[in-house]
């Protein structure tokens, strides 16, 4: 038995996300960035780097760090480079960030590809959502990550759009 | 269908069968339990601008008389083509485009109000139903592409005058990763406004640059400055070259006129006057503050409205911005 250190309710809120975080919007991200590899798309290459810098950076700080809250979009690369600084992997977020013009189209989303592994690596195995045979057991598993985030009353990691009344 | 919606339909039902041997007869087959009698079905993603590529789903927008809304996109497979379909009814559509006229008539900021930063949903749905490519069924009413464009606008501009001022406090703050991060962003809206008023349809954030290449070359070079963030001891003269170039185009420089911090859920507590913590019961944190920071924070206290601010209770305010717990609102939108 392993006991978690850190406060429940910060534990699965921060975990939920990164599990989120990992399987939906960096899957889709990786699939942008492959598509836009092949089909020499570089200004997509360079932007969707960016984001999995970004992205990477805020699931380290959030498995890690156990950071937060989330601060708002244009302010998250800041806060999560800031983060994780120190961190093994903080090196390629920032230069996926900052998107240097001496390295290529190929050369980013080999990092990108690199980082991705390394998170999912800490963040452990998450379902392909983006694949027919993903997709449910993806579904799935958020579902059960916001059974346990309901369970200590914390707020649940889908975007404000899939749930809110008002955008419907 | 008119001669050019034909063109158009056979350019995109061309390409997706050169990338999956399927076309828009099979899409429409794989939602057809989605339908009802005369739904209207548009294609509204990256594809059906000839923008995308072989790994890119495919956006289809269902709208009917009694059709429910789909919260989520409901993810369909035709043999490799990812479908991503959404529904929406006669009277959602309606709404969401009065909804959108009013918001451009108002003078309140749009602050978000349809959809978030990271999602744009609303965003992109107004666009993909004002713009996209009509697959099967009646043309919809109550679609206005001039409202769609202006809202698009409206929107970049109001980000891109917050992402200025960001960018300007952040670095008189000394926090020039926020600074230059801001900077790019106000270039990257400004640019996206500029294509909305000449009538590009919007298709996200990420596609800018080629959008740029296919629509607006002589705004091409502005985006290539400015994409890569600038090596150490740059950052100020990134910070204002941006600035300036957000200026020639259009975009607002309105500096902190008009907008208010605030930071409703946060606490001080400073046990045995010696420690200074900022205690965030919704979040469920603290962070511990200087007793310089402290007394910036008792100052704000006594004060009703957050604006004019000090140099010193700005630097405490974008820090706080910068972890989630302030935020800026405006008086006014972009108009």
């Amino acid at each position: 038995m392993r006991t978690i250190d850190v406060d429940a309710r910060r534990y699965i809120w921060c975990k939920g996300q990164a599990i989120w975080r990992t399987s939906m919007p960096l899957t889709a991200l990786l699939e942008d960035l492959r598509g836009a590899l092949a089909d020499g798309q570089e200004g997509l290459v360079r932007h969707t780097a960016r984001n999995i810098g970004t992205n990477c950076a805020v699931v380290l700080n959030l498995v890690v760090r156990h950071r937060k809250p989330l601060p708002p979009a244009r302010m998250r690369a800041a806060w999560a480079l800031e983060g994780v600084a120190g961190h093994p992997l903080g090196g390629d977020c920032l230069t996926l960030v900052r998107s240097p013009r001496e390295l290529d189209a190929a050369e980013l989303a080999g990092i990108a590809e690199r980082l991705i592994s390394g998170v999912r690596e800490l963040v452990g195995d998450v379902p392909d959502p983006m694949s027919p045979d993903g997709y449910f057991p993806a579904l799935a598993t958020a579902r059960d990550w916001l059974k346990l985030a309901d369970s200590v009353g914390v707020e649940g990691f889908l975007p404000r759009e899939w749930t809110s009344e008002e955008a419907h | 269908m008119s001669g050019e919606e034909e063109a158009r339909w056979k350019r995109v039902d061309d390409r997706l069968h050169g990338y999956h041997g399927v076309g828009l007869a099979d899409v429409l087959d794989c939602v057809g339990y989605l339908r009802e009698e005369g739904d209207t079905v548009i294609a509204g993603g990256s594809l059906a601008w000839g923008l995308g590529n072989r790994l890119s789903d495919f956006d289809v927008v269902i709208v009917g008389a009694g059709t429910s809304p789909s919260r989520v996109p409901l993810e369909h497979w035709v043999k490799t083509l990812r479908v991503d379909a959404w529904t929406r009814s006669h009277e959602g559509v309606a709404r969401l485009f009065a909804h959108a006229a009013e918001a451009l008539e108002s003078d309140a900021p749009l602050q978000g109000s349809f959809g978030t930063q990271e999602e744009e949903q609303q965003l992109k749905l107004l666009h993909r139903l004002a713009f996209g490519l009509r697959v099967d069924g009646p043309p919809l009413e109550g679609v206005d592409l001039a409202v769609a464009r202006g809202l698009l606008a409206r929107e970049y501009a109001e980000r891109a005058r917050e992402s200025v001022l960001i960018a300007r406090l952040a670095l008189d703050a000394g926090r020039p990763l926020a600074a230059t991060t801001n900077a790019r962003l106000a270039v990257e809206e400004t640019l996206h406004m500029v294509l909305a008023r000449r009538g590009v349809p919007f298709t996200g954030d990420k596609w800018l640059q080629e959008r740029l290449i296919g629509t607006a070359p002589d705004l091409r070079v502005h985006h290539d400055r400015f994409s890569a963030l600038p090596e150490p001891g740059g950052e100020a003269a990134f910070v204002e070259d941006a600035l300036a170039l957000v200026a020639e185009l259009g975009g607002r420089d309105s500096g902190a006129d008009g907008a208010a911090w605030s930071a409703p859920d946060l606490v001080l507590h400073s046990p045995g006057g010696r420690e200074h913590f900022l205690v965030a019961p919704g979040p469920g944190g603290m962070w511990e503050l200087s007793a310089e920071e402290a007394q910036t924070w008792r100052g704000l206290s006594e004060r009703d409205e957050w604006r004019d601010c000090s140099k010193a209770e700005t630097g405490l305010l974008v820090g706080l911005y910068e972890l989630g717990l302030a935020g800026l609102a405006w008086d006014k939108g972009v108009k």
